[in-house]
């Protein structure tokens, strides 16, 4: 038999964090050229240095990057936040929104799946897609897609969100997703200071709960009514 | 002797959002020795929860009690575990009446229940729910006895889903069981890290030992209530700060019998740093695809093993460009250094063909004006 003095404390030293995956889907399309895409530059980089400020959510969320332009293009896979690259975007070209949707939700999907063959606990992830314009390609594959994936299971699989920049159409945003904001001025650092805020509230929380949201900042609004209930 | 402790504390997240302790326990010792214990956690998302989750213990511990008394032979197994269900199904019973008399909606009063009857050395058991129990043999081997109920990996399946979700059930006639320990979810997943998983050994040995292992404990029917106080003391130390769910632990065992002790390697602290490198180079082979030309910083080693960091963002197409900057700074340097020269290299590859695509055009000129003046 053991004595209790031969006995060290045991220490919880099993990192054991579970993850939430966020998708930034960026339009970089031509009309994003000059201030806003600037402006979204600075806020990407500073959405990841102030989440990387909580201890806890640095070590829960993962972030990728998608632009759509032309194309669609994957600037950054799931990385840990605190190892976010800085974006030096620039803008030009079309915008292929359907693309950028479709890669956007293959790369959630396969996290999922990551997640789920390591037995890796796992917030609903989330997409963040941010244009300032109208789709030059087809959104329809896309938007059911959305709303598949939304519906999928008991609660859902995603959470989809569009931020419309001055110059955004909202007929095709609406058929997207009911989680629609729109900004007033190209000022992005706000509404990545919400979305630093969302994403430390849910990494924060108990996975399966609902997180509380924060408040918009001045500049944003719900297109429709209030976010309490997204 | 069969002795026992146990404790539910309040959750820190709870604290910080004013919620009560969600999770409830109880335990009874009968006068033939049997130990019945129960734990169950109340749903978060349900207004009334830390309500259903105490009529859950009080329900199943006192009907089982009832039930056992009034045998006058010793039950088998079958009739233990059809009093489990009895008992199940009285706990339900009692949450819908009080979910009915508070005129609130059943699905505010949503909890999981596991519960034991132990004699020693065997249990028979009922569970359901994302919480669990786990059994420690003579043998010193640990046992995962229930699996924790979610469906799509994430929600927990409540009591309200009924009989045929009911986990009702047997150690079996194989190793004696000499402790059994029963958890929810915030302790249970710390028992069970995700690091673990497909590990020879699944269960945080070092750990759960501090709870279930008489070697360690030595506990009496005399020293409950010191050992109680010191697991709770422990679980309330900022070395499981990161738990930062409702707690409820309850132990049951066998004081008269002390499981073998097995080789050192196994109560040894599993290597986390080689079990995260090791899942990390899954989740972003992205950052290790590379080979490693700089020292990256200890601390990044540290959390991510060793990295490629700052290699592989660099995305040329449609004008974009990716730097890293999260980097400190010998290695940022040292990213930029290499960055750089890969920059200057690659403008000095297109001014040299540039230089060529000149000459050539000017040859091709000169060519051309021969030519012609040839055919003139």
């Amino acid at each position: 038999m053991l004595s209790q003095e031969s006995f060290e404390m045991p220490r919880v030293a099993a990192p054991n964090e579970p993850h939430l995956a966020c998708v930034l889907l960026l339009d970089t399309s031509g009309s994003m050229h000059g201030e806003p895409i600037k402006s979204l530059n600075q806020a990407l980089s500073d959405f990841k240095n102030k989440i990387s400020m909580d201890e806890m959510a640095k070590k829960r969320v993962d972030v990728a990057i998608i632009e759509f332009n032309d194309d669609a293009n994957l600037i950054q896979d799931f990385t840990p936040i605190s190892l976010m690259g800085t974006c030096m975007l620039t803008a030009g070209g079309l915008t292929s929104m359907g693309k950028g949707i479709n890669m956007a939700i293959d790369k959630v999907k396969e996290r999922n799946n990551f997640y789920a063959s390591m037995g890796t606990p796992a917030f609903k992830p989330w997409i963040f897609m941010i244009t300032d314009g109208a789709p030059t390609d087809n959104i329809d594959l896309a938007a059911k897609r959305i709303r598949e994936e939304e519906n999928k299971g008991t609660y859902g699989k995603l959470k989809f969100f569009a931020l419309g920049v001055p110059g955004y159409e909202k007929k095709s945003l609406l058929d997207l997703t009911y989680r629609i904001l729109e900004l007033r001025d190209t000022d992005f650092s706000g509404i990545f200071n919400w979305l630093s805020e969302s994403m430390v509230s849910i990494s924060v929380s108990r996975v399966g709960d609902e997180a509380t949201l924060s408040s918009l900042p001045e500049n944003a609004r719900r297109a429709d009514k209030d976010v309490s209930d997204w | 002797m069969n002795c026992y402790y146990g404790m539910s504390i309040v959750g820190s997240s709870h604290v910080s959002r004013g919620i009560v302790c969600q999770d409830s326990h109880k335990v009874k010792r009968l006068m033939n020795g049997l130990v019945i214990a129960a734990i169950a956690d109340g749903v978060g998302s349900s207004l009334h929860s830390d309500i259903a989750s105490a009529i859950a213990v009080d329900t199943v511990v006192d009907y089982c009690e009832s039930m056992l008394l009034k045998l006058t032979f010793k039950p088998s197994v079958n009739k233990l575990e059809e009093i489990i269900r009895e008992a199940y199904t009285e706990a339900q019973l009692n949450i819908e009446k009080e979910s009915a008399a508070m005129n609130n909606p059943i699905t505010d009063f949503d909890t999981t229940l596991s519960m034991i009857i132990y004699d020693g050395k065997k249990i028979v058991y009922g569970h359901c729910g994302d919480g669990g129990i786990i059994g420690l043999t003579n043998q010193g081997d640990y046992v995962k006895i229930t699996e924790p109920q979610k469906t799509e990996g994430i929600y927990v399946i409540p009591l309200r889903a009924g009989l045929d979700t009911w986990i009702i059930g047997n150690s079996g006639k194989e190793d004696d069981l000499c402790s059994v320990l029963l958890a929810t979810d915030g302790v249970y997943d710390t028992f069970f890290p995700y690091l673990l998983r497909n590990q020879e050994v699944e269960v945080y040995v070092p750990l759960i030992r501090y709870f279930m292992d008489n070697n360690i404990l030595r506990l009496s029917q005399a020293n409950e209530e010191q050992i109680q106080e010191d697991r709770k003391k422990f679980l309330t130390s900022d070395a499981c700060a990161s738990i930062t769910d409702d707690k409820t632990v309850v132990t049951v065992l066998n004081g008269e019998i002390y499981p073998d002790i097995k080789q050192e390697i196994y109560y040894a602290e599993p290597d986390w740093e080689l079990l995260q490198t090791q899942w990390n180079q899954r989740a972003y082979p992205h950052l290790y695809e590379k080979e490693v030309t700089s020292q990256p910083n200890p601390k990044d080693r540290k959390q991510y093993g060793e990295l490629s960091i700052g290699q592989d963002y660099t995305y040329d197409g449609h004008n974009t460009i990716v730097n890293q900057d999260n980097v400190d700074q010998p290695l940022q340097k040292n990213f930029q250094s290499k960055n750089k020269e890969k920059n200057t290299s690659s403008r000095q590859e297109n001014s040299f063909l540039n230089n060529m695509e000149e000459i050539f055009e000017a040859s091709r000129e000169f060519v051309h004006d021969i030519i012609n003046k040839i055919k003139k």
